[in-house]
């Protein structure tokens, strides 16, 4: 049992070395902090999409179609395992706004009249569902709504199949569906420039030719087991309308993004924390260490009062465990703060009707349970040298430390040494735990860094390819149908056109190997000059003639190499089905694709030489473009890269600078904590020897020197040894969190080593100067006569 | 008439202990002269260790003037005070503090780089007859040679004052004498004026002047006329 009077030494003992313990439980705050944060964001998150999925009937499977007849939707009903089935309109049209001068576009969505949709249920911000009557109401999504500062009762227009119709904002709401807005074919979101609208059907069916049909469909299984068969049948029902997607619920890209999103936070939350344990582990190792060789008299003298080896551990345990608790009340505090901000931040992003703060008390008792185990691991060797001292041995001085090594001693380069220099190198390899130790948490500090930072490197380079290289042209126009390669040269005369260039999309389903992927081919004039096709190096990649060449990624998935020939059925017209050999595999980070030259689909296709997309190069102001082509009745939508650039920039630049910002500053206190414990170690440990040389003719900053730079030699071995880890451990945590369906390159800058090397630097430089401070008060004297 | 290299002029040295005021030294005056070898012989409490540190510029005196070659050092402040330890002290502590991360060699080797013109650190090593140990880290050597190491470091700088505090008060007797004989020969040999502290009296015998000290006073001043050799004193 540990008594009073030990809980009160305790107690002094704690004061005494207040600014140490302080900055451990710094660190194992923070890293209960991380933890605690970022798993109950995940939570959160992970509630409020699970309620608002169970709420408003997000359904299990969503299919786009050509225009299909409505009486196919109870006969899909009737297939077993299928509880109920709902059609839809879904159209995308270019959208005018007043306030909004470049191309936007509008995804509607039909609505039963006046009513709430049996599935995806829309949950309403503002306002109210369209009037059952009304053929101009609309309810439309939040973000383009904030985006643009619009009221209740705006209008805007949209082009729909050549007329032009304009429409009043009633409502402002979103769906399970709809968390994240994107635009079909888009990877980012663009507030400013996509919405979804939500119609009553008898406004957009007339518009669309639709009345008796649908081209979008969603269905509610009985059971989720059921999906695949149901998938299968419903295609073979589908088949000769014109099925272009069947996608079950993880595969539809809200979910995927919401999902993704989630498994990053679920990531972060186990990995990052990780680092800061260990490295709180560490420092308490050489605090606690410390404590007990200092303390060895006393132990002793305890020891033969016949206080037992446990009682003792258990005294120093408590030391560690006051320490850890402290950091873990911390933590809290520092977790519920980033649980709430990122919150609140994912509020911006992710629409969710209620998204509530939240933690769990498993969580609680998680945090406190690594902090306990850091106190336990960093506290269990030390406390093993209690039990091997007897208190004769311990009443004795300890034994001198013998600096003799073989090895240093007679290698060349170490005699050639500055003295000072031989005491350093010496007093790191003699102590070679804590030299790991402090060396392991400089690396681990670099290795945080990295992990802020690199974020900003890929998606710049993501930027580069996409928008920079890869991206020659201003932008492209989607057209609602395929069109002869003539619209091209049309579009291209327009005045203000430099360069057009069309190219063609077929979706497809692949099979290989018994595995099935939905993909497109996509067709490319030969000899292109604004296309996209680009490998990882950024290199352009030749269009086969007559041959396909497809992405590697989508290689590794069917287990496909160069060669082998690919089962494809067409999604469009009439469902061919054809046998592709690969021609080759391109080394592009780009989602699923298969390329081939655009006269080569039309061979195949057995069509003319069409195109559903086209991409241009102008001078134009992106006003005066649009006016010119929004009236086109082919034109879906007109993107403009540069302001899709610049929006992804805001909102990237907004996060990532948080992120870096954060882990610079925990990088930093991991940096200044291990080298500050251990200075102040060094400096109690070795006062004797520091004042002897102080009183022998040493300047301070010469004597402060022989124990800073033992740190600053740990640093130059152990910042390059992060730098590589942080460089795997930032390439596995991307491998980790990338979507398949939007993968980010992998990309570190020398920048970014730079300033991870510099905050460590500067946190280092930190800690010398308050042990410097520190040794300048120092008592040569009293210092002597203690140990005289 | 010779000049004093060290001279202390009315020092007076108090601090505080909880609520009493200690007077360790009180109103002290003394001088030494280049080349001698001067024993501060008194109880503990005596007040020599405190001298001994205002006169190497360790600690302050409350009151009072400390003068090196006709400079005022009780004035100097803390940078001026460590180049004053730096080029003109050497010194030999009771516990002999070697750094421990460095030789025999290398220990007298580093403070003989702080001289300007200091000795050869083997021709150090080899006047105290350590020159086999050279390569012998503290902790692999006796106390009686690392004494004589931290003796060879404390000359090594050719320094014009050497300073020893009880450098025989953790040795036995034959370990002791041989320290001593080192102490005498370099003194003899070297001429700088060395000033030991202790509380063995027979140590005084060796010396060219005894000041005794009591109280924070001179008691009394004795001079050797003939100075004996170490192997005829014992305690």
């Amino acid at each position: 049992m540990v008594n009073k009077y030990l809980i009160k030494s305790l107690l002094r003992e704690l004061l005494h070395l207040k600014s140490q313990i302080l900055s451990i439980s710094l660190i194992v705050g923070i890293g209960v902090g991380v933890y605690f944060g970022f798993s109950s964001t995940h939570q959160s998150l992970l509630e409020s999409r699970d309620h608002f999925y169970q709420e408003y009937n997000f359904p299990h499977l969503f299919a786009h179609l050509h225009k299909t007849p409505n009486y196919l939707l109870s006969r899909i009903k009737d297939l077993p395992g299928v509880k109920d089935t709902e059609g839809r309109i879904e159209h995308d049209a270019l959208l005018t706004l007043p306030k909004l001068k470049e191309p936007g576009v509008v995804h509607f969505v039909s609505l039963p009249n006046g009513k709430q949709p049996n599935y995806s249920k829309l949950f309403l911000l503002q306002g109210r569902l369209p009037s059952a009557h009304s053929n101009n109401e609309v309810v439309i999504s939040e973000s383009f709504f904030l985006a643009h500062n619009l009221k209740l009762g705006d209008k805007f227009s949209a082009n729909i199949n050549g007329s032009k119709k304009t429409f009043v904002i009633r409502g402002v709401g979103v769906t399970p569906e709809h968390i994240i807005a994107l635009q079909p074919g888009s990877s980012f979101p663009d507030d400013l420039h996509f919405t979804i609208a939500w119609v009553n059907h008898s406004a957009l069916a007339p518009l669309l030719n639709m009345s008796t049909s649908f081209n979008s469909l969603v269905i509610q299984l009985n059971q989720p087991h059921y999906q695949d068969s149901v998938k299968s049948q419903v295609e073979q029902m589908l088949e000769r309308y014109g099925l272009l997607q069947l996608l079950s619920r993880d595969k539809q890209m809200s979910a995927v993004y919401v999902r993704e999103e989630l498994k990053q936070l679920d990531v972060q939350a186990k990995t990052i924390p990780i680092i800061f344990f260990l490295v709180a582990a560490f420092i308490l190792n050489i605090v606690i260490s410390r404590l007990i060789r200092s303390q060895r008299t006393q132990i002793a003298t305890l020891k033969s009062l016949g206080i037992g080896n446990y009682s003792i551990s258990t005294y120093y345990f408590c030391f560690s465990l006051v320490i850890v608790i402290l950091g873990t009340i911390l933590g809290f505090v520092i977790g519920s703060w980033i649980g709430r901000n990122m919150v609140m931040l994912y509020g911006y992003y992710y629409h969710f009707p209620i998204l509530k703060y939240k933690f769990t008390y498993h969580q609680l008792f998680i945090s406190l349970l690594f902090s306990v185990l850091t106190a336990f691991f960093g506290t269990t060797k030390a406390l093993k040298n209690i039990f091997r001292l007897s208190p004769a041995e311990a009443l004795k001085p300890p034994t001198p430390i013998n600096y003799k090594n073989k090895w240093l001693e007679k290698s060349l380069f170490f005699q050639q040494l500055a003295i000072q220099l031989r005491m350093i190198v010496r007093g790191v390899i003699t102590t070679p735990i804590r030299s790991l130790s402090v060396g392991l948490g400089l690396s681990f500090a670099v290795v945080l860094l990295i992990l802020g930072l690199f974020w900003n490197d890929s998606l710049n380079a993501l930027m580069f390819s996409q928008f920079g290289i890869r991206q020659k042209e201003t932008g492209q126009i989607t057209l609602s149908r395929e069109m002869e390669a003539k619209v091209v040269k049309q579009i291209e005369r327009f005045p203000g056109i430099l360069m057009a260039e069309g190219y063609r999309s077929i979706p497809v389903k692949i099979k290989f190997n018994n595995q099935e992927e939905v993909s497109s081919i996509k067709g490319f004039p030969v000899n292109y000059a604004l296309t996209d096709v680009i490998n990882e190096t950024f290199t352009p990649l030749k269009i086969p003639k007559d041959g396909f060449h497809i992405s590697k990624n989508l290689a590794q998935k069917l287990s496909a190499s160069k060669g082998d020939i690919l089962e494809i059925e067409l999604l469009e017209g009439r469902k061919r089905k054809l046998r592709i050999p690969i021609l080759n595999i391109m080394d592009s980070f780009y989602e699923n694709q298969i390329l081939t030259s655009r006269s080569h689909l039309a061979k195949i296709l057995q069509t003319d030489d069409l195109v559903n997309s086209i991409l241009f190069r102008t001078y134009l102001d992106p006003s005066e473009l649009y006016a010119k082509l929004k009236n086109l009745p082919a034109v879906t939508s007109i993107t403009y890269k540069d302001a899709a650039v610049k929006k992804f920039q805001e909102t990237s630049a907004k996060f990532l600078l948080v992120f870096a910002f954060i882990f610079s500053l925990f990088a930093a206190a991991i940096g200044f904590g291990i080298t500050y414990n251990n200075l102040r170690v060094t400096l109690a440990e070795r006062d004797w020897e520091l004042s002897t040389m102080m009183i022998l003719g040493f300047r301070q900053s010469e004597v402060f020197k022989t124990m800073a730079h033992e740190i600053t030699l740990l640093l130059i071995v152990f910042v390059p040894v992060g730098w590589v880890l942080g460089f795997y451990n930032a390439r596995w945590i991307l491998m980790k969190l990338s979507m398949e369906e939007f993968p980010i390159p992998f990309s570190i800058t020398s920048l970014t080593f730079l300033i991870a090397t510099f905050v460590i630097v500067m946190s280092t430089l930190v800690s010398y100067f308050i042990i410097y401070n520190g040794l300048k008060k120092m008592d040569l004297v009293a210092t002597l006569k203690s140990r005289g | 008439m010779q000049k004093p290299i060290l001279e202390a002029r009315n020092i007076t040295k108090t601090y505080q202990m909880g609520e009493v005021t200690v007077h360790a030294l009180k109103n002290l005056s003394i001088e030494f002269y280049p080349g001698e070898f001067v024993v501060l012989l008194g109880h503990s409490g005596s007040g020599k260790s405190t001298l001994l540190n205002i006169l190497g510029g360790l600690d302050k005196a409350t009151s009072g003037e400390v003068y090196f070659n006709h400079q005022l050092i009780s004035e100097y402040n803390e940078n001026q005070l460590t180049e004053y330890r730096r080029d003109s002290i050497g010194f030999i502590f009771q516990m002999y503090n070697l750094l421990p991360r460095l030789t025999a060699l290398e220990n007298v080797q580093l403070v003989a780089e702080l001289a300007n013109d200091p000795m050869k650190p083997e021709e150090a090593l080899m006047i105290l007859g350590m020159e086999h140990r050279a390569d012998h880290f503290p902790s692999q050597l006796s106390g009686g040679e690392q004494q004589r190491i931290s003796i060879a470091r404390a000359i090594a700088k050719n320094s014009p004052l050497l300073f020893c505090d009880e450098p025989t008060g953790a040795l036995d007797f034959k370990t002791g004498v041989l320290v001593l004989e080192a102490l005498q020969r370099v003194n003899q040999e070297m001429g700088a004026t060395t000033i030991v502290i202790t509380h063995n009296s027979s140590i005084a015998e060796l010396a060219d002047r005894v000041i005794f000290l009591k109280d924070g006073q001179i008691q009394n001043i004795k001079v050797n006329k003939e100075k004996k050799s170490v192997r005829d004193i014992s305690w």
